[in-house]
């Protein structure tokens, strides 16, 4: 066994393991007082120094409660120096920064579609409609060609042309332009059809009821006036022009999106 | 002096005070830590006849074990023998018992050699 100099027993230091245990300490305060020295918004690095005091003096005058508190306590104060921290910080800062704004979404889509319908309108074809907001209607809507396309103006106009095309079934699209399909139809529940009020037509009555559950929107083109009507959160909306469809549809989903994502918000809050 | 005036930012003053904290919380954590220790210790005479004069070793290597203060403590113990039966000129052989060996009683005595040994006595 190698010997160490004598004289290093008066230091309480017996073996060479003592020494590397002394050196592996004193690289992690080194490190860690470098790591902290950094940070020029707080004075994290006196502090730092300030309880190792306290801890070393506490030990020296006996006062042993005193001492056992710092010490038991030392690894929640570690956790505090580095959640403190000015770069942890900026961290938690950028990452609350990069919460998607709401503003961002585009929603052009939603001219392309109006202006297409009425396209369609021209033709003599009513043509209706299902935009998905927040919820999807997977469970209740069943679809007929799935095409999963972003909406243009092309592509939609050559899908409602078509002779497959069919105007008694609807066309599916969610929140993001993209249409998921077409000649779909809707597979509810018997307890979820409406049949009391005789002047809605099957369409808007399923409509009415799916919108009063999920959030979506269903719209429907009139041939006769060249108006849509627009249903959301259970309620119909009549005889609207184009400019105004456009607008409120773009409300329903700038709206739904600004709950959903408060609702993230919120519970990211409660999370953390 | 205010502490902020002091130059925390120099890296070899805080390679220095690093060491320093470093090696005064290690000695409080380890304080209580059970060591083992082989260190040579004076072996003492007393009770001697004044016309004698004695050789004999001088130290004798003990291995003891105990906690860390209690060895750092452990400075000034020493072999204690009485030579009272020293009253002739000749070569004896004494027999150490761990009865000699002062230590704290904190610690534990594991082992020491010689554990017999040669005492040269002289008339002066």
């Amino acid at each position: 066994m190698i010997q160490i100099p004598q004289h290093l027993n008066y230091f309480m230091i017996f073996k060479w393991t003592d020494i590397i245990e002394i050196l592996v300490l004193s690289t992690f305060i080194f490190y860690f007082s470098c790591w902290l020295k950094k940070d020029h918004q707080k004075k994290l690095l006196p502090t730092f120094y300030g309880i190792c005091l306290l801890f070393i003096t506490t030990h020296y005058l006996h006062l042993t409660t005193l001492s056992s508190f710092i010490f038991s306590f030392s690894p929640a104060l570690i956790t505090i120096f580095i959640l403190l921290h000015q770069k942890v910080i900026q961290k938690n800062f950028v990452a609350a920064k990069n919460l998607k704004p709401i503003n961002l979404q585009k929603l052009d889509w939603v001219q392309s579609l109006v202006k297409t319908l009425l396209s369609a309108v021209d033709s003599k074809k009513e043509v209706q409609c299902l935009i998905e907001c927040k919820d999807l209607a997977e469970e209740f809507a069943k679809p007929g060609i799935i095409v999963n396309t972003l909406i243009q103006k092309d592509i939609l106009d050559y899908l409602i042309d078509s002779s497959q095309f069919n105007t008694n079934k609807f066309l599916w699209i969610n929140q993001e332009g993209l249409i998921k399909a077409i000649n779909s139809e809707w597979n509810l529940p018997e307890e979820l059809v409406l049949l009391e009020d005789k002047k809605l037509s099957d369409w808007e009555k399923n409509s009415i009821r799916i919108s009063g559950k999920l959030d979506l929107i269903t719209l429907k083109t009139c041939s006769i006036t060249r108006t849509f009507s627009i249903i959301a959160q259970g309620k119909i909306i009549e005889n609207i022009f184009t400019d105004k469809t456009i607008n409120l549809i773009q409300q329903f989903i700038k709206k739904s999106e600004f709950n959903h994502t408060n609702n993230s918000i919120k519970e990211r809050g409660q999370n953390l | 002096m205010k502490f902020n005036q002091i130059q925390l930012t120099n890296q070899l003053t805080l390679k220095i005070i690093s060491l320093i904290f470093s090696y005064l919380i290690w000695s409080i954590l380890s304080q209580q830590h059970i060591a083992t220790i082989e260190k040579n210790i004076p072996i003492c005479f007393y009770n001697l006849n004044d016309n004698f004069e004695i050789f004999a070793p001088e130290n004798l290597n003990i291995k003891v074990s105990g906690t860390r203060y209690d060895l750092w403590f452990n400075e000034s113990n020493a072999v204690h023998i009485d030579s009272s039966f020293v009253n002739e000129e000749k070569e004896y052989e004494f027999e150490i018992y761990p009865q000699h060996i002062f230590l704290r009683p904190q610690l534990n005595l594991i082992s020491y050699k010689p554990s017999r040994i040669k005492i040269n006595a002289k008339k002066i």
